[in-house]
């Protein structure tokens, strides 16, 4: 992608940014937009370079991209409760043999954590962004990213905040997770079994990566966002907190109380242990501010450390400073 | 690797493939190569731990190029695989005898130097593996075939550019994993760079001005975009 490029009538207004993929920001019909150009897979062109059999390789290559991109469309209806702060793709198409991905713009109103906001505002946060994970794994589907980066703070009408949760392009269905080789996400919000997943270790098969991956990364993102900082463990030993559980060295002592008690539960190193989505959006809808307001710690116990960088914020579906340095042509 | 050990994380094993036009017109480029090589390891593992991301292993190593059609005895010059940084010292050696000269016309031999990067001996055993080839010219390409049809160029090479399409696009048979490879491509917007960027997978193109020794790239732009592959 280029700046000033048309790509299918979105005007690129921002210079692209690399990661795995490129980003940047766009512009259509007077609106803007996040734009993702894949750099995998490629479609193959007729009378294009190549032999057959590299050629069939990239088609079926194409068609599982495709059937995977267009899964979550199929299978969750944007009328369904939580829909509207799982950012699915309004558009995913082909130009030439390069696949692009377009999403709403989501803007933070608050970058990463819930501490500023008061206990009814942040136990929004935590229900918005927990019925949406429930959409995704109601249809079988993993994010396999969850980390603060991937939930946007976002306030939709004055002192009401939801959790806009973005960026599942590298998730999969239950069951069938890429090679490790090709796992990607944030390593500190890895759940045990997709690190020894990642690691090659015989003690895990694909089979054992289930939408439960999903709710130790959740017990680590929410932790997160009440506190801003990750669980306890002794960062000599262990860089993750996914090893530090398989060491049995993974603390939840910042919270109190029954919250205590959940997220501990969804950190157990066994994920058949771990609750269920369902079983969590019930606990938060049926706690009430009150009751979330003594779990948290007192405001003196919060540090604002961040377990990872700005690292993400390259790939998140935010706008940053576009309003005033974009022009009309 | 015992689960007690905290060096049993998932960072990355990566290797580089630097892919260097040393053609007259690219000294810029080489005198950056050379200035930075001692703490290549150093600088891209500070760059990485900004984007969350650490390096278990870092390999390098150097296909230099110029014109087959023109002089064919110093058309490609390569080097193993060095460890940084253990290795710091030898690859820093190799790159200091690098002499921007000759080349003769405007296209070079790029694709040729991708044909040698292509099947190295890419590391195969580490989790979290990334195979990166980053080509630096400022020129177009002569198509591979004109120099394979005259016979000047080593065993093996492949002879065609879809030939070149299937060494990078074929799995394993380049010997690179098809989501462990990248290929950053910092030339001219022309073909074959354009099209190369368009067609081949896991393909990234950063165009620059032709002829002026990719003076539109800083060193630290460079690494941030091998960072960000990663």
């Amino acid at each position: 992608m280029k700046l000033h490029q048309v790509i299918n009538g979105y005007r690129i207004v921002t210079k692209p940014a690399t990661t795995k993929d490129q980003t940047a920001f766009a512009e259509k019909n007077g609106r803007y937009y996040f734009i993702k150009m894949f750099i995998s897979p490629k479609y193959p062109q007729a009378g294009g370079p190549g032999s057959d059999a590299v050629r069939q390789h990239k088609l079926e290559q194409c068609a599982d991209f495709e059937h995977r991109n267009a899964f979550l469309n199929m299978h969750i209806s944007p009328t369904s409760l939580g829909a509207g702060n799982l950012v699915l793709a309004n558009e995913i198409f082909r130009e030439g043999s390069t696949y692009y991905k377009v999403s709403e713009v989501v803007s933070p109103s608050i970058h990463r954590d819930v501490t500023a906001l008061n206990p009814h505002q942040a136990l929004v946060v935590l229900r918005t962004t927990a019925l949406s994970i429930r959409l995704l794994h109601q249809a079988g589907f993993i994010h396999g990213d969850l980390k603060p980066d991937n939930v946007i703070v976002q306030e939709t009408r004055p002192g009401v905040f939801v959790g806009k949760v973005i960026d599942f392009d590298d998730g999969y269905i239950a069951g069938s997770p890429p090679s490790p080789v090709d796992v990607i996400g944030d390593t500190a919000y890895y759940s045990p079994e997709l690190m020894l997943y990642v690691k090659e270790s015989p003690q895990v098969t694909a089979a054992d990566l289930t939408t439960s991956s999903d709710m130790f990364s959740l017990g680590l993102l929410f932790h997160f966002l009440l506190t801003a900082q990750l669980p306890d463990f002794d960062r000599e030993k262990h860089k993750f907190a996914s090893v530090a559980a398989i060491n049995g060295g993974l603390r939840v002592s910042l919270l109190k109380g029954p919250l205590q008690a959940w997220v501990t539960r969804l950190l157990d190193v066994d994920y058949r242990n771990r609750p269920l989505i369902d079983d969590l959006c019930y606990f938060l809808l049926e706690t009430s501010p009150q009751d979330l307001a003594v779990c948290l710690p007192p405001a003196g116990m919060i540090r604002s450390s961040r377990p990872s960088s700005h690292a993400g914020m390259a790939e998140v579906n935010t706008v940053p400073a576009l309003k005033g340095t974009l022009k009309r042509d | 690797m015992s689960i007690y050990s905290n060096d049993w994380a998932a960072g990355y094993a990566v290797d580089i493939v630097f892919v260097i036009d040393t053609t007259g017109s690219m000294r810029p480029v080489i005198d950056t190569v050379k200035h930075h090589a001692m703490n290549l390891h150093d600088d891209l593992a500070d760059v990485m731990s900004h984007k969350d991301k650490s390096i278990s292993a870092l390999r390098v190593r150097v296909v230099a190029f110029r014109d087959y059609l023109h002089n064919s005895s110093d058309a490609l010059r390569e080097s193993p695989f060095f460890t940084l940084p253990a290795q710091k010292g030898e690859f820093d050696h190799f790159v200091r005898n690098l002499s921007p000269d000759g080349g003769g016309d405007e296209p070079e031999s790029g694709l040729e130097g991708l044909a040698a990067a292509i099947p190295s001996p890419w590391e195969k055993g580490a989790d979290k593996r990334r195979h990166l080839v980053v080509l630096f010219t400022d020129a177009s390409a002569h198509p591979i075939e004109r120099a394979a049809s005259a016979g000047l160029l080593p065993p093996g090479f492949p002879g065609s550019f879809s030939e070149l399409y299937d060494l990078w696009e074929g799995g394993q048979s380049g010997g690179m994993e098809h989501s462990a490879k990248r290929l950053l491509i910092y030339a001219p917007d022309c073909e074959p760079w354009r099209g190369i960027s368009d067609l081949w997978s896991n393909t990234l193109h950063f165009p620059s001005r032709a002829g002026e020794g990719l003076e539109d790239f800083t060193f630290a732009e460079i690494l941030n975009q091998i960072a960000s592959s990663v």
